[in-house]
């Protein structure tokens, strides 16, 4: 027996969804949708236990995070109830509903609450590097660059990385865990027994859905050769998805693992490995930030004709991070040392808030909840499959 | 007996005449008993074989006649006509059907087709020739009508019945006209009020003189009949009853229905204030302007529906139709007024159809909740102080239980036949259905007619019904009514019972069986008989094979009628052989040959064979009516005998030209 | 009996005004077939017939006799079903004294577009007709 939770639909409009209730069932989205199979109907599941109530249900679910939002659902949708920005809004509200602190479902649901967090942030940066900032000095490198390495030493901000990346992790895995209990506890509860080796087993699409995301390919289901795919332009979003992502994942790992690497005063030549990858960060950023704000701006693909404040908070935040930093690196490799410094500053003022609010309470959280509900989905199918093989001696 | 009968046989162009050897029969039939002339003919029924037929019937001095063409469906009332207008009685007119029920059918096989027409055609000559001249039943009208019932459907028809020139008697039983409409709240799909309603009927009333309202008052006692009712009223109430007997000449009985009422328990229905009914609902959405129960404000009101209707296994089997728009009308006028409520809909199936279905679309848009449910698991509903939890399986979630937490339950309550329904139908013999809804003769065709002539029923009395329904039902009793009592005399069909005083021994299994109450037992010649009411016998014969003595019979079905006819089929049949120069000539010829043409043919080939023509032009020049030329051209070209060649010259009608 | 081959049994039907004789004429208008020698015979309503012209209709010559009724559709009355049924069982009853088998009569509803069922009903009833033969022999066999 489930409780509704009447007020339930109201919530959900405050992450973004607001014409669910115009569904009358009729299927037509289930029928669409690549995902819908004899056991679990896309998306139209999702919709009936939100204009139900039944909010229980949906944060028990999977199925928000398995659906990479190709559109079919909303332009197929006869009475316009757009199911695909509904399941957009189910995964805005699921890590709210991960976050334990509260402070995710603030974000999702004040703009206010959002501007002041950022803005706060970006103060104690600033207060950081009056009160604890090196020598501003004139002098230049024997090459003429700007001796960022006196002004900010990179052992100190590599230790304040490692303080932020470790307070960081442990709310987004205290999120995960929050996740993990919330889906499988309440099937355990229910008589789902699942083998401790199915954890090992399907370790392996954990990773390789982390690193590749290839579930976009069930976003197009035609049978057409990858390169056939990439030529007709269906492949072009996961494209651009991967190079964004992969760059915003090397800048990471070398800001909090490898910073006295990347953040040196000596000016490598154009080919050294670290500005490559500088530059391929950048590119993949910048390059990846634009094709999606066009996007969102044309308002011409389904996904991109919903946008809640928060993604343009995100977009824009890394942008400015991306074209602060490429002036840092202009400005030092020029010799100006004053620009460089206050660059600088302006560049982590919009870096840390930016971590630190979408990491684990935003929109980049879906890096972990993506590829882990993938993960948990395999686990409980195979799961309930081994239940179905041999039934539980009652 | 007939004695000068006259026969036409109709080749229907082809129709009959290609399968069955018309003109063979026509010759064979002349020599049959009383048979003054036999004919067959191209068209019977074509304007030029109709005067004929009166010319033949006036020449002849025809005292019968006999059409063996098509169905009696087709031309009954045409050759009926011709009877008239040759000033023979119509009764001594026989329909022969050759066509849909001989040279079709069995157009596989020519020989039998035209053996099995001479049996249809003698049957009908042996008929006729036992045929009676029978004189329509006129039977005087009092002219004023008997409207019981003042509510929405009453009242309208009372209004237009009083229009059109009649008396009209309005009684109600409760102290004030309106009915239940004039109680209720917002009506879909106007959203005026029901006392707004019926408030402009009662001023409509009130000013025209022509209509005479009781109220309090109910019908005791009903004599006489068709034309000439007396019916008892009494009013008031308690000890200072006013009795009157009103004289009219028909009735409307417009008595209306109740609404379902829950028993004790059904939904947890009177164990809260929070569980209502919908016409409750909606006086409380009239009333109140903000929607309160005990303090608290009503922010989720569930809607139960088919309560007390469609119970498969209880007895109100049927869909009272209205009650699905008005829950969901009332849904959207409570969002309308007090915005912030949730409406759940927890329905079997939604019926809005017609414009209606406007309403259902317009809230399962707004955000209203439709959840459905079956009648083996219908909801359960508790309640749980403050709150009603309703438990129900949703069947949309793989039956998933749930539980919904209300602040209001509105049970949607349908229609029930009234609690008197049986004492109404009593005074007045109605039939009355194992519903309790009074019964038309006939869904279909005769939808507002009681067995019992004169008397008619409208609204709701007769099956649920919304308000459109009900007043449509009652004033096409009130379009019935009128035509009955505009002339001063009813017509009726000669076509009823009669009882041969002689042979009947009164035993009552005639008036037993008689659903339309006209047969009367009487004293004749010192002993008792049954008599027929003419005024009210519907025509069926029913009484007539239960008749132990054989005393009563319908007339124009009589014995010696019926059995003729079964001699007239079995009568021993010998065709004559064609002969065999004929048939090789036959086959050598064109499908129709030249002396089957009528005068029109010959006249239509001359004016083609100058070129081709139109039919507007060719109906000019052989100064024909343009729908006969039509007639017969289309005859010719399905022959091959003329062929389309093109449209004219104005681009408006199909040239014609020989097809040679 | 070489004569079985080619006997054709007559049948005559009663039929009603305006619900089966309409839907009789329609297995003439769709050109159905069904045996010649079908007889029809309407009524008003068919708790109206007689079993005594059914008994004429035996002893003209008629192998059977099919009453195509309104059924519930009935515009008369409620109660025709029962009636016609009734007079049926009478009919019966004195086929029986007359040493006429029972399989003679037959009624089945038939509605105002039942060509099909008509043409069907004839087409079996026929059939049914042909393994019980003429109705003289039986009326022969009683005589002797």
């Amino acid at each position: 027996m489930a409780r509704v939770n009447p007020e339930f639909g109201k919530e959900i409009k405050k992450f973004g969804a607001n014409e669910f209730d115009a569904c009358y069932n009729c299927g037509t989205c289930t029928a669409i949708c690549s995902l819908s199979d004899g056991e679990n109907s896309f998306p139209r599941k999702m919709l009936r236990y939100t204009v139900l109530g039944l909010d229980g249900q949906i944060q028990r679910s999977l199925d928000p995070w398995l659906c990479y939002y190709c559109g079919d659902c909303s332009t197929t949708c006869p009475r316009e109830a757009n199911p695909g920005n509904l399941m957009m809004a189910t995964r805005r509200y699921l890590i709210a509903k991960y976050d334990w602190t509260g402070i995710s479902r603030m974000l999702y649901t004040s703009k206010t609450f959002e501007i002041v967090a950022l803005l706060f942030i970006a103060l104690l940066v600033l207060l950081g590097f009056i009160f604890f900032h090196g020598e501003m000095t004139t002098e230049l490198t024997p090459e003429g660059g700007v001796k960022l390495n006196t002004f900010a030493p990179w052992q100190i901000i590599e230790l304040v990385d490692w303080g932020v990346a470790a307070v960081l992790s442990s709310l987004l895995l205290s999120n995960v865990v929050r996740m993990y209990l919330k889906i499988v506890r309440s099937r355990v509860k229910e008589g789902l027994r699942i083998p401790f080796k199915l954890y090992f087993t399907q370790l392996p699409a954990l990773i390789g859905h982390f690193a590749t995301q290839r579930r976009f390919a069930k976003c197009h289901t035609e049978k057409i050769s990858w390169r056939e795919k990439l030529k007709q332009g269906k492949n072009t979003y996961w494209l651009v998805h991967f190079l964004l992502m992969s760059s915003y994942v090397m800048l990471f790992t070398m800001i909090v693992g490898f910073l006295g690497w990347f953040q040196t005063d000596e000016i490598h030549d154009w080919w050294h490995p670290q500005r490559l990858l500088g530059y391929y960060t950048t590119v993949g950023l910048i390059g990846g930030i634009i094709y999606f704000s066009v996007l969102r701006i044309k308002k011409k693909t389904e996904k991109a004709k919903h946008t809640h404040f928060t993604d343009w908070t995100f977009l824009l935040l890394l942008m400015l991070t991306a074209v602060t930093g490429i002036l840092v690196h202009f400005f030092r490799v020029n010799g100006m040392p004053y620009p460089t410094y206050i660059m600088y500053v302006v560049h982590l003022m919009i870096l840390f808030p930016m971590l630190i609010i979408e990491v684990p309470f935003s929109k980049w959280s879906h890096l972990a909840y993506r590829p882990l509900a993938i993960y948990l989905s395999l686990v409980v199918s195979k799961a309930e499959k081994l239940m179905k093989q041999k039934p539980a001696k009652s | 007996m007939k004695q000068r009968i006259g026969v036409y046989i109709c080749h229907c162009g082809g129709n009959i005449s290609d399968y069955v050897d018309v003109e063979e029969l026509g010759k064979m039939l002349a020599e049959e008993t009383g048979v003054v002339i036999s004919k067959d003919v191209m068209f019977a029924c074509a304007d030029s074989n109709q005067k004929q037929m009166v010319s033949d019937i006036e020449e002849h001095k025809l005292d019968a006649i006999v059409v063996a063409s098509c169905s009696p469906k087709l031309h009954l009332h045409t050759f009926r006509g011709v009877a008239e207008r040759a000033k023979l009685n119509p009764s001594n007119y026989v329909q022969v059907n050759i066509r849909e029920q001989c040279s079709w059918p069995h157009s596989d096989n020519k020989k039998e087709a035209s053996i099995k027409a001479v049996g249809l055609i003698r049957a009908g000559i042996k008929r006729v020739s036992h045929s009676e001249s029978l004189e329509n039943i006129e039977i005087p009208v009092v002219k004023a009508a008997l409207v019981i019932g003042a509510g929405v459907a009453g009242m309208r028809a009372a209004i237009d019945l009083a229009r059109m020139g009649n008396q009209v008697y309005l009684i109600e039983k409760e102290a004030q006209t309106g009915g239940r409409v004039a109680q209720a709240g917002s009506l879909f799909m106007s959203g005026q009020s029901g006392s707004e309603l019926t408030g402009r009927l009662q001023e409509e009333i009130r000013r025209h003189s022509g209509i005479t309202v009781f109220t309090r008052a109910t019908v005791e006692k009903v004599s006489g009949s068709l034309g000439n009712f007396h019916v008892g009223v009494s009013i008031g109430t308690g000890d200072n009853d006013e009795k009157l007997s009103l004289n009219v000449g028909s009735v409307l009985v417009a008595t209306g229905m109740d609404s379902y009422q829950p028993k004790e328990n059904e939904y947890a229905y009177g164990s809260s204030k929070r569980i209502v009914t919908l016409p409750d609902f909606d006086r409380m959405v009239k009333e109140q302007g903000e929607l309160v129960v005990d303090g608290k404000k009503v922010r989720q009101v569930g809607f139960i529906y088919c309560v007390g209707n469609r119970q498969k296994k209880g007895e109100n089997k049927y869909c009272s139709r209205f009650c699905c728009s008005a829950a969901i009308h009332t849904s959207l006028k409570i969002k309308e007024k007090y915005g912030d409520v949730t409406a759940w809909h927890l329905f079997r199936d939604i019926r809005t159809y017609g414009k209606q279905e406007i309403l259902y679309e317009k809230s399962s848009k707004q955000g209203d909740i439709y959840i459905r449910w079956d009648e083996k698991e219908p909801p359960l509903v508790e309640a749980a102080g403050d709150q009603v939890l309703v438990k129900v399986k949703d069947y949309l979630t793989s039956k998933e239980e749930i539980e919904i937490p209300l602040d209001l339950v509105v049970l949607v309550t349908g229609a029930v036949a009234r609690e008197d329904s049986r004492s109404i139908a009593d005074v007045f013999k109605i039939p009355i259905g194992s519903d309790r809804f009074f019964n038309e003769i006939h869904p279909k065709l005769k939808p507002v007619e009681t067995v019992i002539k004169g008397v008619y029923i409208g609204g709701s009395c007769q099956g649920p019904r919304n308000i459109t329904e009900s007043v449509e039902s009652s004033l096409s009793a009130a379009a019935k009514m009128n035509a009955l009592l505009g002339g001063g005399t009813i017509s009726l069909d000669p076509v009823v019972a009669r009882v041969n005083s002689e042979a009947c021994t009164w035993c009552g299994k005639c008036a037993e069986v008689c659903d339309y109450d006209a047969i009367r037992q009487i004293e004749f010649q010192g002993k008792q008989v049954a008599v027929v009411n003419n005024a009210t016998c519907a025509g069926c014969g029913i009484c007539a094979p239960v008749c132990p003595p054989d005393a009563i019979e319908l007339a124009q079905f009589t014995n010696l009628e019926i059995e003729s006819m079964i001699d007239g089929f079995m009568e021993k049949v010998e065709m004559r052989e064609k002969q065999q120069e004929s048939t090789t000539e036959n086959e050598e010829a064109p499908a129709v040959t030249m002396k089957e043409y009528p005068q029109l043919w010959k006249e239509i080939e001359e004016a083609l064979a100058s070129g081709p023509m139109n039919i507007p032009d060719l109906s000019k020049q052989i100064n024909k009516s343009s729908d006969l030329v039509t007639w017969h051209l289309m005859t010719m070209n399905k022959y091959g005998i003329v062929v389309p060649d093109g449209m004219d010259e104005s681009d408006t009608y199909f040239n014609y030209k020989m097809k040679n | 009996m070489s004569t079985t081959n080619s006997f054709q049994p007559k049948i005559l039907v009663f039929s009603t005004d305006k619900i089966s004789d309409p839907g009789i004429d329609q297995a003439g208008l769709r050109k159905i077939h069904y045996s010649p020698s079908v007889y029809v015979i309407s009524m008003p309503c068919s708790s109206g017939i007689k079993p005594r012209w059914i008994m004429h209709a035996y002893r003209q010559g008629f192998d059977g006799v099919f009453i195509a009724a309104d059924g519930h559709e009935c515009s008369y009355s409620a109660s025709c079903p029962d009636r016609t049924n009734d007079l049926i069982n009478h009919a019966q009853s004195m086929m029986k004294e007359q040493g006429i088998n029972p399989k003679r009569i037959r009624m089945a509803a038939i509605c105002s577009v039942c060509a099909e069922p008509f043409a069907s009903h004839m087409d079996n009833f026929s059939r049914i007709l042909s393994e019980i033969g003429s109705i003289q022999a039986e009326l022969n066999n009683k005589a002797s």
